[in-house]
């Protein structure tokens, strides 16, 4: 059992998962709560493709690929997630010079 | 290749569609007049679906089609009705927004790309049938509709509206991420054909079994993903429950939907909440159905949504009750209606035989559930458009004060509001008395008496802060000196009214009609696996 | 041209089929539905735009369609029901129908039944059709030029419009359902058309008034509505009817059925006292599921049809338009309650002591009305009371059995006192609005059309022998009356002829004062000269206050003129309805003239005279020489009410000028206030409900209720409210917040799934105390088995399979309450290691015992 197993890879994955969920909750940076998020997409891809690495073959003897396809998929739509987010937090700050998520309190109740 | 595309028909008008918009907007010398083309392509998209009906009705079709898309998309009925519903929102409010955003100073062709690609993301939750499929529609529905809640740019709540949105969005989009990766895993398939079989056959990891001490190894491999589906259960239930705002994913409904333009307010209030229940439908029932016998609770999901469901209805309606704002009572109630919907959406899996050739009671319910979206869609549309032709110039009629004297000031916008509010407050003849009447239904059907009940008492609290605003409108008078609201000259509007007025009237009068093809459209979704036979 | 022609001949025998295809789709039906609805919507949306005219000749011509289509209708079901019987079958289809849509499922008892909105005319509604939109056309053509001086009048059109859609959805209906949904339409429509000049507030609360009271009779409606269909399955008549018909059906059995829980209601009325208790154990048990449909249904009735003792809204009605107190309050509307017990009459046959109930309430309400009416001094005040009267003479004839003989008056009252009505109107109009008795007088020389039609009118209410309509059916009614045999009851019919006698006597006396006072002596409205005319015109302006009508002018230029005739569009629908008054009678001969039954009696009979039971239980036959003396007496006596109301009358008002009337009234004096104060009626309600709950209220204000009411009911509001202001707290408007509460949420899902592991358990019961189980639980759950329900669990107690299948032999055990159960028992453990156990008592059939 010296070599690193997929039990590893997964066990990183939920911490780096659990990581950007408490990060997320705890900081009040609106950038940061943005790199959260980015970290718990990336531990999924993680899972992903570790998931992936370790599948057994068919009885074809052929392996299907598609967590490592879901993970190409997280990324790309991560990239578009971080464009749309980033013109948000710009766009926040342009009308109310705040990036601070606690102070983006004007609706409430 | 020649069936893949007429089956994507739908979806194909609407990107095509959304490309071409782009192009035509940033070519032309002056900002809108993209209305009407946005409204047409949506209204074509759905006359797709309605062309499209016929060719979906059977299994053979159903495999044809799975077959064309490699299982990533279902083109049965079911995906047809919400694409209708989805097609509606989505035309009717472009036709709001393009007398809105002239009005507001808002007017950029952006608007309509987004709202059109954010049509077919629908969509394609919709009919989603691989969790990859079910995460890239709910993204490009999702990007889409937060541009669209911050497009005020200069207005500090459309922005933090936005943000709020897109932070939680995300969140929960990672949960349903990571639940999804966690069911891949363990079955090793992202289809949801692939992944049912996969549970519902007994683990074997070839060769372990031999080996010494494997019948142990086996078995605890076993438990493990058991445990591990469960979980991932979760994690999906929640990625989900936040696009129809369930409580308590909620949080954000209020402030997004306020901060939104209110053309936006409506169309998300309507297509998300279908498009998502369309993928609550695919996965939930799908997987972890079990349809195959007389009465299936199928992994506890349908006792956590029964929660889930009353949390939304009361949470909804009691805060809904102290608003002193329209739009955001508008949005608690959109909570609540949500938990209507839920509680009809417990019952799908059941498999009993109705009398009466109605198919199944779960069949039933979730005719319901798609009867009740389309009856919220017209109903939801309607108010929030009178609503706005209700508004001054440049001011929005969004507080309660803002329609007092509406009924001697505009009778006519008063009437379609009053129908609009009447329908969502469930009072017969509109249709949203039978959308309700329904959901009760089908509650009782399955031995859900304490559903129904809730559902009844949280419908009496509904009436009250609905009834509410046609008090104001025909009661009250105007404050002295409060701003005579000089309604909006609009026919996009008037024509959304027309037509949502007449659709919450006739729908209202022969309800059993569009049950009938709602549950037409679920029986092949939602049918009952063939029992096997008996031991 | 003749192109044009060939086309017609081609279009005309598809017009042919159109109007005369099968008697099971008949278009026509819905086309006389959708005319008015399609007026109301034109005038209501577009009545400003399309100008006065146009919302005249819409508003008139959609409904004369409607009533052109309804003769046509008619005599497609003269036809159809008079065509040639085929050999062995009892007699040709006795109704056409028309299928518009499925409406919606609702589950009835045990079973699920189809609510169609399906139109159907058989005799009885082809009766009620033909009245309807007869004098709807009249009435609408008067209103046009009742109307002439209103702002509103697109309102009032669209209103109008819609009340015959709604009044023929009434008719109409084949269910009990889509006629509760006319019932509240009509109830809609004269709210709004009561309160119509709503910025009075006397008007407004006169809508206010039959509103409120109405909602009581609706209550009764639901109650009856429901309790009929839990008990016969069905909401539809005729599906009803066939299950009635048939002897010991089950349906009748059930309708025979006692209440269960006499016992918990017994005990909540008696608050304590034995005595009560066992007096309240004496009478529930009396009363059938069926009789109580009956009485509240009936309760329905005498809310709409005003009868006691919830008439009290229909004289305040009087505050609206008035042609609409014409059409709505006196002509149709009203006598929806008569037109629902004859409907289902065949119900109310099998409940005699409900029947005996109806018959009284309406010889009593017809007593009491005409007693109220005497002495009235309004014009429309006194019609108001006699429609009252006059429809507890229709109710009482329904009690006794009459049904047909009710109807047939339903048909004369609205065809007289439409006229009536109308004249009434129109005596307004031409005076000013005046309608006090004491101020008017000497009429007929400046209004002759008024006078003459008005005359015949009166002739026919008080029933002038031989001539008029109003004679016919009063006679059949009080005939019908006196032969009548109530099983349970024998005294009613002859009570019920006598009270009706003496209401007749009074209807005399009262209409023939009111026209003396109203068309004969001197006019006192106002004086004809120059000389002081402006008190006289504010005078005129202070009663009926609509004030846009008076400002508006009635073409009177100078405020001493003479009341001057009305135009000819609102004179003719009199003519009309005056000429009906007297012919209308002639359906209805009495058997002692002809010696047959009549054309009235002939063409209900099967759906309205004897309601499917054998003729023998309720009337003896026309053949048996009782009958004979029966009419002779009922027609003597028709005649004595007449000659000696009329003759009455005629010498206190036209002899001696209303002399001993005065001389009663001071001699008699707080019998006579009594009755100028309706019996004070109103006062009694007043003091019996309306008093005793504001004292109440008033008590517990000053000493309970500041400190424990007033907190308790603001609690009831307030949970809500405080539930509320807490639960929106939560909504920080911070987005850790809502983070926080998602993963709150989603940690107490995890534990819910994790914790409570749920199961469901399905059992059929098969042959021999066979029974399948299964059980469903989800991925990852296991299971242990315990068919037998011995407590012992198979595989063993630590082992779990994945079996969700069973099938297995039971044992039954009795229950004490005669079931024979069998109990299973599953356990069942989740993912997790958690674990439930499923106990099922499942019911097997006690026939069992006898097959093995």
């Amino acid at each position: 059992m010296g070599s690193i197993q997929l039990t590893h890879y997964l066990v990183l994955s939920a911490v780096l998962f659990s990581v950007g969920a408490v990060g997320f909750l705890v900081r009040r940076n609106s950038l940061v709560a943005l790199m959260c998020i980015e970290l718990m997409l990336n531990a999924v891809n993680l899972t992903l493709v570790a998931f992936n690495r370790w599948m057994p073959a068919n009885p074809g003897g052929a392996v299907a690929h598609h967590g490592q396809v879901f993970a190409f998929f997280v990324i790309a739509v991560a990239a578009a997630e971080a464009a749309v987010g980033l013109a948000i937090v710009l766009s926040l700050y342009r009308v109310r010079k705040v990036v601070r998520t606690d102070d983006a309190n004007l609706m409430k109740e | 290749m020649k069936d893949m595309l007429l089956y994507l028909l739908p979806i194909v008008i609407l990107a095509v569609g959304g490309f071409s918009l782009m192009l035509v907007d940033a070519f032309q010398k002056e900002e809108g007049g993209l209305a009407i083309p946005t409204a047409m392509l949506h209204f074509a998209s759905g006359a797709a679906c309605l062309a499209l009906w016929n060719y979906a009705g059977s299994p053979a079709d159903l495999a044809r089609a799975a077959s064309a898309f490699n299982g990533w998309l279902a083109f049965d009925r079911t995906t047809l009705f919400l694409d209708l519903i989805i097609a509606l929102g989505g035309g009717l409010a472009s036709l709001l927004a393009g007398s809105y955003l002239n009005e507001h100073k808002l007017e950029r062709g952006e608007f309509y790309t987004l709202i059109t690609f954010a049509s077919a993301g629908c969509m394609m939750l919709a009919g989603a049938t691989d969790l990859i499929m079910v995460f890239i529609g709910l993204e490009t529905m999702s990007l889409g509709v937060y541009a669209m809640t911050a497009f005020r740019r200069t207005n500090a709540r459309s922005q933090e509206g936005a943000l709020k949105y897109f932070l939680l969005g995300s969140f929960a989009a990672a949960l349903l991420l990571y639940g999804s990766a966690l069911l891949y895993g363990m079955t090793g398939h992202t289809d949801l054909a692939g992944i049912r079989a996969a549970l519902a056959a007994p683990l074997d990891v070839p060769g372990l079994a031999a080996q010494e001490g494997g019948a142990l190894a086996l078995s605890v491999q076993q438990t493990v993903r058991d445990r591990v589906v469960i979980l991932a259960m979760v994690l999906v239930i929640a990625g989900l429950a936040f696009k129809i705002g369930a409580v308590p994913f909620h949080m954000w409904v209020p402030d997004a939907y306020e901060g939104a333009p209110t053309p936006a307010t409506a169309y998300m209030a309507v297509t998300v909440k279908a498009a998502a229940f369309g993928a609550m439908l695919r996965v939930l029932v799908g997987v972890f159905g079990d349809t195959t016998g007389a009465a299936s609770l199928a992994g506890g999901w349908p006792g956590l949504l029964a929660w889930l469901a009353v949390a939304s209805m009361v949470i909804g309606n009691l805060v809904a009750l102290s608003q002193s704002s329209i739009k955001r009572m508008l949005a608690y109630s959109s909570i609540a209606h949500g938990g209507y919907i839920l509680a009809a959406f417990v019952v799908t899996p059941r498999a009993e035989l109705l009398p009466g050739g109605e198919g199944t009671v779960g069949q039933s319910a979730a005719a319901s559930v798609l009867f009740y979206l389309l009856a919220y869609a017209v109903s939801n549309i309607g108010a929030f458009g009178a609503l706005m032709l209700a508004g001054s110039r440049g001011k929005e009629a969004v507080s309660y004060d803002d329609v007092a004297g509406l009924g001697k000031r505009h009778p006519a916008v008063a009437l379609a509001l009053s129908f609009f509010i009447l329908s969502l407050a469930g009072i017969p003849p509109m249709v949203g008395f039978f959308a309700k009447y329904n959901v009760i239904r089908s509650a009782l059907e399955a031995n859900y008496t304490w559903l129904a009940i809730a559902l009844m008492v949280n419908s009496a609290i509904g009436v009250y802060y609905y009834l509410r605003v046609l008090v104001k409108m025909y009661m009250h008078d105007p404050a002295p000196g409060a701003t005579r609201a000089e309604p909006m000259v609009s026919p996009g509007i008037w024509l959304t009214l027309i037509f949502t007025a007449v659709l919450v009237l006739v729908m209202g009068a022969m309800p059993q009609t569009f049950f009938g093809y709602a549950l037409e459209a679920v029986k092949l979704a939602v049918a009952p696996v063939a029992a096997a036979a008996t031991p | 041209m003749s192109a044009v022609l060939q086309s017609l001949a081609q279009v005309a025998p598809q017009v042919s089929n159109f109007v005369s295809a099968s008697p099971s789709t008949y278009p026509v039906l819905g086309l006389i539905l959708l005319f008015p609805l399609i007026g109301s919507i034109i005038n209501g949306f577009w009545g400003k735009k399309i100008g006065r005219e146009g919302v005249y000749i819409t508003g008139i011509a959609t409904v004369a369609m409607s009533f052109v289509l309804s003769l046509l209708a008619y005599a497609t079901l003269y036809k159809t029901t008079h065509a040639p019987v085929a050999e062995g079958a009892a007699h040709g289809p006795s109704q056409l129908s028309f299928l518009l849509w499925d409406w919606f499922r609702a589950p009835v008892g045990a079973g699920v039944v189809q609510l169609k909105i399906r139109y159907v005319l058989d005799e009885l509604s082809g009766v009620m059709l033909l009245v309807v939109t007869g004098v709807g056309t009249l009435i609408h053509i008067y209103s046009a030029g009742y109307m002439s001086h209103d702002e509103g009048y697109a309102r009032y059109f669209a209103y109008l419009n819609l009340f015959m859609f709604s009044m023929l959805n009434l008719i109409l209906g084949d269910s009990l359902v889509l006629l509760f949904v006319g019932w509240e339409g009509v109830g809609l429509c004269s709210y709004l058309l009561i309160g119509f000049w709503y910025t009075n507030t006397a008007y407004a609360n006169a809508g206010r008034k039959a509103f409120i009271v109405n909602r009581i009779g609706d209550v009764g409606v639901i109650l009856g509505m429901t309790i009929l269909a839990w008990k016969t399955g069905s909401f539809e008549f005729a599906q009803i009817r066939e299950t009635l018909n048939v002897q010991g059906s089950t349906a009748l059995t059930a309708l025979a059925e006692k209440p269960e829980f006499n016992d918990v209601v017994a005990y909540f009325l008696s608050f304590g006292r034995t005595g009560l208790y066992d007096f309240w154990m004496r009478v529930i048990p009396e009363f059938t599921w069926g009789g109580a449909a009956c009485f509240f249904l009936f309760v329905g009735c005498t809310g709409k049809s005003a009868q006691l003792p919830l008439y009290v809204w229909l004289p305040d009605a009087m505050a609206g338009p008035t042609p609409v107190s014409a059409l709505i309050h006196a002509a149709t509307m009203v006598t929806a309650g008569v037109y629902l017990l004859c409907r289902l009459s065949f119900v109310y046959v099998h409940f005699p002591s409900v029947l005996a109930l109806i018959a009284v309430t309406g010889a009593l309400t017809a007593l009491f009305a005409a007693s109220i009416a005497l002495v009235q001094t309004e014009l429309k005040k006194v019609l108001a009371y006699s429609t009252v009267s006059q429809l507890g003479f229709m109710f009482a004839a329904c009690g006794v059995g009459a049904f047909s003989a009710g109807l047939f008056h339903v048909y004369t009252h609205a065809m007289f006192k439409a006229c009536l009505f109308l004249g009434a109107g129109a005596v307004m109009h031409a005076c000013r609005d005046k309608q006090d008795l004491r101020e008017l007088g000497g009429l007929y020389k400046f209004i002759p059309h008024t006078f003459r039609t008005f005359l015949v009118a009166t002739l026919a209410i008080i029933g002038t022998p031989f001539v008029t309509a109003g004679f016919y059916s009063k006679d059949e009614l009080l005939f019908r009356a006196l032969e009548s045999q109530n099983s349970n009851h024998p005294w009613v019919g002859k009570f019920v002829f006598v009270v009706l006698v003496l209401a007749a006597t009074m209807t005399a006396f009262y209409m023939c004062r009111l026209l003396f006072l109203t068309f004969f002596g001197k006019f006192k409205g106002w004086s004809l000269s120059k000389a002081d005319y402006p008190e006289h015109v504010e005078h005129a302006h202070d009663d009926h206050g609509h004030d846009a009508h008076d400002d508006h002018g009635h073409g009177h230029g100078n405020p001493w003129d003479a009341p001057k005739e009305n135009p000819a569009l609102m004179y003719i629908p009199l003519y009309v309805l005056a000429f009906m008054s007297v012919v209308g009678g002639f359906v209805g001969l009495p058997y002692l003239f002809t010696h047959k039954e009549s054309v009235w009696g002939e063409w209900l009979i099967r759906s309205a005279e004897h309601a499917g039971k054998p003729i023998t239980d309720w009337a003896i036959t026309m053949a048996d020489p009782r009958v004979h003396t029966a009419e002779v007496t009922a027609m003597i006596a028709g005649f004595f009410a007449f000659a000696v109301g009329s003759g009455v009358a005629y010498w206190v008002y036209i002899k001696a000028d209303g002399a001993p009337v005065r001389a009663l009234a001071s001699s008699a004096r707080p019998l006579y206030q009594l009755m100028v104060d309706k019996w004070r009626v109103d006062e009694l309600y007043d003091f019996v409900i309306v008093r005793p709950l504001r004292f109440a209220s008033d008590v517990a204000a000053k000493f309970i209720d500041r400190w424990i009411i007033d907190g308790l009911v603001n609690l009831v509001g307030m949970i809500p409210r405080a539930l509320s202001a807490v639960v929106r707290k939560l909504q920080t408007g911070v987005v850790h917040t809502y983070a926080a509460v998602m993963v709150f949420g989603l940690v107490a899902m995890i534990a819910w799934v994790e914790f409570r592991p749920t199961v469901s358990l399905a059992a059929t019961v098969e042959a021999n105390n066979r029974i399948s189980l299964e059980v469903h639980g989800g991925p990852g759950y296991t299971y242990q088995w315990d068919p037998e329900g011995d407590g012992t669990f198979a595989p063993t107690n630590d082992e779990y399979t994945t079996t969700t299948r069973q099938s297995t032999t039971c044992t039954p055990q009795d229950t004490t309450d005669g079931r024979r159960v069998c109990r299973v028992a599953v356990r069942a453990r989740n993912a997790f290691g958690y674990t439930t156990t499923v106990t099922r008592f499942i019911e097997v059939p006690t026939g069992d015992r006898e097959g093995r």
